[in-house]
């Protein structure tokens, strides 16, 4: 399969998590706006993390840390008798994401393969127990957020404690976190990171630094993860050391995998479906995590590079293409 | 005579017990080809490992025209017009052929253009059409870098390094694997080449080498054994004796 009919497929399928996306608010109220909501923002997370599992083939099972670490700051710096301003709290949250991530980044970009994964887990596991151990912001008990913050445009609040309204917020958020990612993957920049995994070698000998173009790389996705992390915080108005801990990283890794980690959509379709497939099973029996796991499993098994590369797969007969 | 463009003095190289190369000295000229040969396990790689900065000296010293770079990475070095191919293809898979090339010629972009497509890029797209064409790559441009030919991705490799527009080219055995029409075309280029570049080459082809060079280094045991143009090198007894007392590892001298 070449890797433009992958693109054009990834293309086709970002085009219709738009348009579905955008039809939610017309189509849904209440409780499934905010599941919606849930799954944009794991979704974008996933984005976020597939960023730097595939091109940069950097397997972080630490990312859910960024993300806890923007809502963490976004509870100390948040007014508690007020809403607070949505762009400055959010941007103050995201560069403290991003500051983290440069700092974990730039330690453990230094190894490589299981050592690279052992890092990022341990790096987590130590945001967990700060926050969790260390009397910090509410401790083991987590900290609330009174208010969901509101957007204020020139002169202008708008409030976001509509489930449809803050669902509008989130799926532009996600929407530009998934075009970065969709921009960055195809940029100079993004060769050179994909070179880096695959012959880092020769990637020197043209003159880049390998390690600079990953941690440049682990930064951005550290950001984007933030943000959904903020966007979590926000919606809930609750914080907890839970949010930074090793099975929260874990769940947009399979994310990933679900969907493809070679393709921007792939980690958004394997939120859907991981998230969709929980909500409908857990209706259905108190053993729900059993169909999760089949759920994994027969994805490794029938399509271990993911849903998206195997649609792509399956169309090229259905559209008449060969195979390259 | 100019000053070098590149040199190295007392350069060695220590593994543990074993001397890979041992306390040479080297001069690159402009517009040279200077080469260096000797048998198999010689330290000929080696050496030219630590001249580019993929290997750090266990002593000694690399100059790039009276600038003591011995402390830069290779990456740093390439920067400074050093460029290299490997002895093994060191092509990058999942790239077609002008993807790769217009990667090497990236460097020669601002940083904030780089978060443009590569192909966008008009003057990364020149330098790789014209790097692609010196080669006689043109034809295969689109073709993934994972199904060229042995001889193709050799050529590849030194396009790439074309493309970083390098005034010290460091060739490591490019002839390797090459057919005979391939070894005369891509001498014949190397040949050309030094009218923009000094080049260091490392090779086995030794009728190649005395066709081309201007002047030939002999390394033994990681040792310097002779140095000099092509004739003094071809009268030279201790280098019959490298070559011919290892007859069938090298081939024989050229007379």
């Amino acid at each position: 399969m070449s890797g433009n009919h992958l693109d054009r497929v990834d293309a086709c399928v970002l085009i219709l998590l738009a348009l579905v996306a955008a039809g939610v608010p017309f189509a849904f109220a209440g409780y499934e706006i905010k599941l919606a909501t849930t799954i944009a923002v794991q979704a974008g997370l996933a984005v976020a993390l597939g960023f730097v599992v595939g091109p940069g083939g950097m397997v972080s099972i630490g990312h859910a840390a960024f993300a806890g670490v923007a809502a963490y700051v976004f509870a100390m710096i948040a007014p508690a008798s007020e809403p607070a301003n949505l762009l400055s709290t959010a941007a103050i949250s995201i560069v403290g994401a991003a500051v983290v991530a440069a700092a974990i980044g730039a330690v453990s970009i230094r190894s490589r393969g299981m050592y690279f994964i052992l890092m990022t887990l341990a790096f987590g596991q130590l945001g967990y127990h700060l926050f969790h151990d260390m009397g910090l912001v509410g401790s083991a008990d987590g900290a609330y957020i009174n208010m969901r913050p509101e957007l204020r445009l020139f002169g202008t609040a708008i409030s976001l404690d509509e489930a449809e309204r803050y669902y509008v917020v989130v799926a532009i958020v996600v929407a530009a976190v998934i075009g970065a990612t969709w921009w960055l993957k195809r940029s100079a920049f993004g060769s050179v990171l994909v070179a880096s995994r695959d012959n880092e070698v020769r990637v020197r000998a043209f003159g880049f630094s390998p390690y600079v173009v990953r941690l440049i790389a682990f930064t951005i996705s550290g950001a984007m993860a933030g943000a959904m992390g903020y966007l979590t915080a926000a919606q809930h108005g609750f914080v907890a050391p839970e949010m930074l801990a090793w099975h929260a990283s874990a769940i947009p890794l399979v994310m990933v995998l679900i969907g493809g980690k070679d393709t921007v959509s792939g980690p958004a379709v394997g939120a859907i479906v991981l998230l969709l497939a929980e909500e409908v099973l857990q209706r259905m029996t108190e053993h729900w995590l059993i169909g999760v796991g089949l759920i994994i499993v027969a994805v490794v098994l029938f399509a271990p590079k993911g849903l998206v590369p195997y649609a792509a797969r399956l169309s090229i007969p259905a559209l008449g293409l060969r195979h390259a | 005579m100019p000053e070098p463009v590149l040199r190295a003095r007392g350069l060695s190289k220590r593994f543990g017990g074993l001397i890979a190369v041992d306390n040479v000295d080297f001069e690159l000229y402009p517009h040279e080809i200077h080469s260096v040969i000797g048998p198999n396990g010689a330290g000929k790689s080696t050496f030219l490992a630590m001249l580019a900065g993929d290997l750090a000296p266990s002593a000694g010293s690399v100059m790039r025209a009276g600038r003591d770079v011995t402390g830069l990475t290779i990456q740093e070095r390439t920067r400074l017009g050093i460029g290299r191919t490997y002895q093994r293809s060191a092509v990058i898979p999942g790239f077609a052929a002008i993807d790769m090339v217009r990667l090497a010629a990236l460097h020669s972009v601002p940083i904030w253009r780089r978060l443009q497509p590569l192909a966008s890029l008009s003057l990364v797209r020149e330098k790789a059409d014209q790097a692609l064409g010196q080669v006689g790559l043109a034809g295969r441009r689109e073709t993934m870098t994972d199904i060229l030919s042995h001889g193709e991705r050799r050529r590849l490799e030194i396009a790439a390094v074309l493309a970083l527009g390098p005034q010290i080219l460091l060739l490591d055995e490019p002839l390797a694997g090459l057919g005979p029409d391939e070894v005369r075309e891509i001498a014949a280029l190397i040949d050309d080449l030094r009218q923009s570049c000094a080049i260091l080459l490392i090779e086995h082809d030794v009728d190649v080498v005395f066709a081309i060079a201007n002047r030939i280094t002999v390394l033994d045991n990681g040792r310097v054994i002779e140095s000099g143009d092509p004739d003094a090198i071809r009268r030279s007894a201790s280098v019959q004796e490298a070559y011919l007392g290892r007859e069938g590892e090298t081939g024989d001298m050229p007379t």
